[in-house]
């Protein structure tokens, strides 16, 4: 991607460990995240897609230090986030999640929950505080009077929107949101999308967006990164992946997406059998025992993170 | 919308009839001990010769004991040990709770496991039996029972605050106001109290009950509040030597602490209905 990086990701791995069985003695891991390398330069939007449990949402919390990586390394602006965070991370990375309704504390009203960063880093006096709140709400497109009232006055894509404002309040440079339209209705989605192309066009936010829905990604990010059990398996330009992917997995997960035109006939790829469980993922490339196209050197090794194209990046050994 | 105080509380009160009961029982004990000085006829510690042993009379309402005194003046400051006891000894058992319990459940790890497994030794230990060890070695003063009762009876709240910690800190406003920046202290009591208050408030009415009945029982026994000092109690013990040729001297005290109890009881239930579908409101 660009050379000048916000926000990079060198070589994460994340596995969570847990106990199970007569007194905890059996452990079990899960990979979550493995080995996955990725750059995002300022005011861009790198999207990130993949199946449940494919690993993209830990990617997110990576990505804003809520998870601490446990092999390589993420920086911003070239400074690596552990052991320290560096000094402006706080304010300058913010989070969408998915669900607005568990995304706002029920007990404080919307002014309180967008006020909060502002409340935390001390910035500003009680009255520009207020003034900041009231321009942010006005932003994503609420009364500014709204300020008083509880997130149970609000419908869904109302509370994404106050979501969505808690994170300007900050000025941020970099939103990394996680699935923020999969909980709403599909006429919301687009309001949703749009405000966020918006804000990005006016603000010039980095946006790094989780979601399973192809048709969400394609019409808001620049890039497009493709994850299948915390492997990182494309990573192109939004134009090239939808008009020629190269990865297996990607052709059958473009395959995948309604085509709003009965009379074009479409070219499903079917792929048999169930994915494989996380924990236990297939030796070599995890996507081989699925894969159309697979062959001798699939099961053997995890093929190398390659440059196809100028821009273009793939792991699998057919390029 | 606009409904009449009259159609309201007729919508209310079937649905909510046992909070209303066991809030105007705990408002009435309540009412009744605040106002002891004004009610009482007579001084609780006021010893008549001439009167002894009376059965209810106009004069005497609930009768006179073996000294004398009138029963009634000594219910009315009775009261006012026993609530005293409930809300000093229950404000200590959700301090502790609360601190420890937000503890263990926010910091996890081996903080978590140091605490609870304090808990459970503590739990061991049956605390009735160590609250009068205790009192058996300090002077068994009202404030001496009222912080043993509190020290003994926060392990409850301690266990409950520890489990809704621990839900509310993976809950994503938690890790947005973390990703903004905000501290344990903050998130502490900004995200996760608030949050956590209502089965905390249910379990401290629930604890109120439990305080007045372990007072009574101490004072039953001859540790709790020492005489001349009335309460329930210790009005009851002294009740038990003449049961058979006075027994409003066990009746009305037994009866009083039965009605609180239940009151705050019923108080402690109908809240937690009333508040457990917890985001709906």
């Amino acid at each position: 991607m660009s050379g000048a990086s916000l926000l990079e990701l060198r070589e994460v791995s994340r596995r969570y460990v847990g106990r199970e069985g007569p007194l905890g003695l059996r452990r079990t891991a899960v990979q979550a995240v493995q080995g996955i390398s990725l750059g995002l330069g300022a005011g861009q939007t790198l999207g990130l897609v993949g199946e449940s449990g494919c690993g993209k949402s830990t990617l997110g919390r990576l990505a804003v230090a809520l998870e601490r990586p446990d092999g390589g390394e993420v920086r911003y602006r070239g400074a690596p986030l552990w052991p320290d965070l560096p000094s402006a991370f706080r304010r300058e990375v913010q989070m969408v999640f998915q669900d607005p309704y568990s995304s706002l504390n029920p007990r404080l009203s919307i002014g309180r929950i967008v006020r909060e960063g502002l409340d935390v880093h001390g910035i500003g006096d009680a009255a520009s505080r207020r003034e900041r709140v009231a321009e942010v709400l006005g932003l994503v497109g609420l009364p500014p009077g709204h300020a008083a009232r509880y997130p149970h006055e609000f419908s869904g894509g109302q509370r994404q929107r106050v979501a969505i404002a808690r994170c300007l309040a900050l000025e941020p440079k970099l939103i990394v949101c996680d699935e923020p339209v999969s909980a709403l209705d599909v006429s919301i989605q687009a309001q949703i999308v749009n405000l966020l192309r918006d804000l990005q066009e006016r603000m010039g936010l980095a946006y790094l967006f989780i979601s399973h829905d192809l048709s969400v990604v394609g019409a808001i990010c620049d890039a497009v990164a493709v994850m299948y059990l915390g492997r990182l398996m494309e990573l192109a330009p939004r134009g090239q992946l939808f008009k020629e992917p190269l990865h297996p997995y990607t052709q059958t997960l473009l395959s995948a997406v309604p085509v709003p035109d009965p009379a074009r006939a479409r070219q499903r790829i079917r792929l048999a059998g169930e994915p494989p469980s996380p924990y236990a993922p297939p030796a070599g490339c995890p996507f081989h025992p699925r894969c159309p196209r697979a062959f001798a050197p699939c099961p053997g090794e995890f093929p190398a993170w390659r440059e196809a194209a100028p821009g273009r990046f793939v792991s699998c050994h057919l390029y | 919308m606009s409904l009449s105080p009259h159609a309201l509380l007729a919508r209310f009160l079937p649905r909510h009839g046992l909070l209303l009961a066991g809030a105007g029982i705990v408002a009435g004990m309540s009412l009744l001990a605040l106002l002891a000085p004004l009610l009482a006829p007579y001084s609780p510690t006021a010893i008549n010769a001439e009167a002894l042993l009376q059965a209810p009379s106009w004069a005497h309402p609930l009768g006179t004991d073996a000294l004398g005194r009138d029963v009634l003046s000594r219910m009315l400051y009775g009261a006012r040990v026993s609530l005293w006891v409930g809300f000093v000894a229950v404000g200590l058992s959700v301090t502790i709770g609360l601190a420890l319990g937000l503890m263990a459940g926010y910091a996890g790890g081996l903080t978590d496991e140091i605490v609870m497994r304090g808990v459970d030794v503590i739990l061991c230990f049956p605390s009735f039996f160590l609250i009068l060890a205790v009192i058996a070695f300090l002077e068994p003063s009202l404030l001496n029972i009222m912080i043993v009762i509190g020290l003994t009876s926060w392990m409850g709240v301690a266990r409950l605050v520890r489990a809704e910690t621990l839900s509310l800190r993976s809950r994503d406003f938690v890790l947005a106001a973390r990703v903004a920046g905000a501290g344990p202290l903050r998130i502490l009591t900004l995200h996760v109290l608030p949050n956590a208050a209502a089965p905390v408030l249910v379990s401290a009415t629930l604890g109120v009950a439990g305080a007045i009945l372990v007072e009574s029982s101490l004072s039953f026994l001859g540790l709790g509040v020492q005489p001349p000092m009335p309460s329930w109690g210790n009005i009851l013990m002294e009740g038990k030597d003449v049961l058979e040729i006075a027994p409003w001297l066990s009746f009305f005290p037994g009866l009083a602490i039965l009605l609180t109890v239940l009151g705050y009881n019923l108080l402690g239930e109908s809240l937690r209905d009333v508040l457990d579908p917890r985001i709906g409101r």
